[in-house]
Formats: structure tokens, sequence, C-alpha cells
């Protein structure tokens, strides 16, 4: 097995100890996204993909702990046409209360979301 | 907003309350929010981030290196699917596309596309290093291995969502001594966006 690229050599027991590893980590993550809403999915969605060419940003000299924005999630938040239309789908998936689901399905049916959707 | 409209939203409203109470439905539905739709917001910025990186790095090696695995540049051109503004932005993408292409078939090992059905990006000396320290592993060690597959493949989903590819890559088949190698290679599970990730030493 190759762990951070270099061969290791496991037993039983130490493959046992890597999978215990793993499922804490996985409650960890469960824990963190359990509660994110379309618009946290979202921006999540848009850090991994720049998280991808992130060494190569580095590589121009650019800050790549500048990457992700303070205001990237009022961007996402305030973007019109389809990128809206996704949040409030996502809102729309979560919600319990029924006057919510209908304000937000009416917000979905605006005449001028629907013309930027095509 | 006329009264069939009205109507319409009534009957889905109370459709979705009914739907989010079935076993393992809590969210509803698909697509539940198409998240690719985030491409709109952040993928002209990445397009544009790209051709910089491949004009001003001239050598592939180092491409590779920044990149890691092809399959995180394959996802990348996902990107091409949203369209350039006009023909000057068409043609920059064309070049960057091809370059992006380059890339992926020097990491193939000329075989961009797959076309021969093999995704071959290890070399001898890492096939050797692999079987090498795999020999101990016995048919008793399957389960755990099985498990560990599993779980490294949910944490991958939890990092990447649909990106997959910046967190994988699967490759082979490789031949060693008349044996037959696919490698499952989750080489990157520890991206610095998430917070869950803090107690994960690989």
């Amino acid at each position: 097995m190759l762990i951070d690229g270099q061969p290791v050599e496991v037993n039983e027991e130490q493959l046992q100890i890597i999978f215990e590893k793993l499922l804490i980590v996985l409650r960890q993550a469960k824990e963190e996204t359990k509660d994110m809403n379309g618009n946290q999915l979202l921006l999540q969605y848009v850090k991994a993909q720049f998280y991808a060419i992130k060494d190569g940003i580095s590589q121009l000299g650019r800050e790549t702990n500048k990457l992700f924005p303070d205001n990237l999630v009022d961007e996402i938040l305030n973007a019109k046409g389809e990128s809206s239309f996704a949040y409030t789908l996502g809102q729309l998936s979560r919600t319990k209360d029924h006057k919510t689901r209908l304000d937000l399905l009416k917000s979905c049916l605006d005449p001028g979301n629907l013309e930027k959707l095509g | 907003m006329s009264e069939q409209v009205d109507k319409f939203i009534e009957v889905m409203a109370l459709n979705l309350e009914v739907r989010s109470r079935l076993p393992a439905t809590d969210v509803w539905p698909n697509p539940l929010a198409d998240i690719t739709l985030a491409n709109d917001i952040s993928g002209n910025h990445i397009l544009g981030l790209l051709e910089e990186i491949f004009e001003s790095i001239d050598k592939i090696e180092q491409i590779a290196k920044i990149f890691k695995r092809p399959a995180r540049l394959v996802y990348l051109m996902y990107l091409f699917t949203l369209k350039p503004s006009n023909t000057e932005m068409a043609s920059r993408r064309v070049r960057l596309a091809e370059k992006m292409i380059s890339a992926i078939s020097f990491m193939r090992n000329g075989d961009p596309f797959i076309e021969k059905g093999q995704n071959r990006i290890y070399n001898d000396n890492a096939i050797f290093d692999l079987v090498h320290f795999e020999r101990n592993l016995t048919i008793d060690h399957l389960t755990t291995l099985r498990k560990i597959l599993v779980a490294l493949a949910t944490l991958n989903e939890y990092s990447y969502f649909a990106w997959v590819g910046l967190g994988r890559e699967f490759h082979g088949l490789y031949e060693y001594n008349g044996m037959k190698l696919f490698v499952r290679d989750y080489y990157d599970l520890n991206p610095d966006f998430w917070d869950y990730k803090k107690g994960f030493a690989y």
C-alpha cells in the first residue's frame, strides 16, 4: 500500500486502524455537512474547482489564500437566473415548513426567472 | 400569476411534503440542486486562470506535477461547456483545450482518451514498489480492505461532490510477473477548504 506516495507494509491490525481513522473523519464530514443549504453546497463546489488549480495559481505568484473572497457567498446568493434557481431548489429541499415551501416555489416560477432559464 | 399556476404550486408543494417524508428521501428530488450551475459563477474565471497557467509554464513535466493526476485535468475540461462570449474568447479556449489535451496525453503515455482501454500512468519502478509491499496482504485482509475502499470512495465524494476526479484516479491494467494490477489511487483527500479533514493524517 502506498501512503503519502510511499510504500508502507501493513498488516491486518494496521489496516483496521486505518479503517477506524477513516470512519472518524467520515463522521466529522457528515456532521459538518448535514445542515448545509444549497448555497453553502454551491460554495464548496466552487472551492473544489479553485483547489484543483491552486498549485498552478501559486506558481503564478498569486496568493492562494485569496482564492475564496469573503464576498463569494454573497455573489452566489445574489447571482441571477440559473444560479439563484439552483439556490432556491436547494432551500426547497431542506425546508420543513409548508408556507416557506410555497413561497420558494412561487419564486422559482417567477416569469423573469423562467425567461432567464430559457 | 394565473389561477392554474397557483394550483400547480399548491399541488406540487403538497407532493414535495409527502415525498420528503419517505424513507431515505429527506431531501427532494432529483435534481436536488444542480450544483454544476455554480460553473456560471466561477467557470469563466477559472478558465482564465488556466490560460495563465498554461501560457506561463512551458515544461509539460511541471504541468503534470501541478495537476498530480490526469483525471484532475480531465474534470477541468467540463468547464468548456460554458459558451464563450465572442470569437476571440472562443479561439483562446480552443488553444487552451489543445494544451490541456497535450498535458493529459503526456500523463497518460500518449493515449489521452484511453482509446486502448488502458489508463497507465505508473512506470515500472512504481509498479515494483506496489507489488513488493503488497505481498504480505492475503485473502484474510480482504474484508478490511473492502471497508477501506468504501470509506475512501465516500470521503472522496464528501470532499469534491461531483468532481470526484479531483481526488482519485483509477489506473491500470499493469502486468507484472504474470499478474494483472488495477490501482485505485486516492491521492488527495485532504483539501484545505473543509474543516473535517483536520483529523486525517494522510
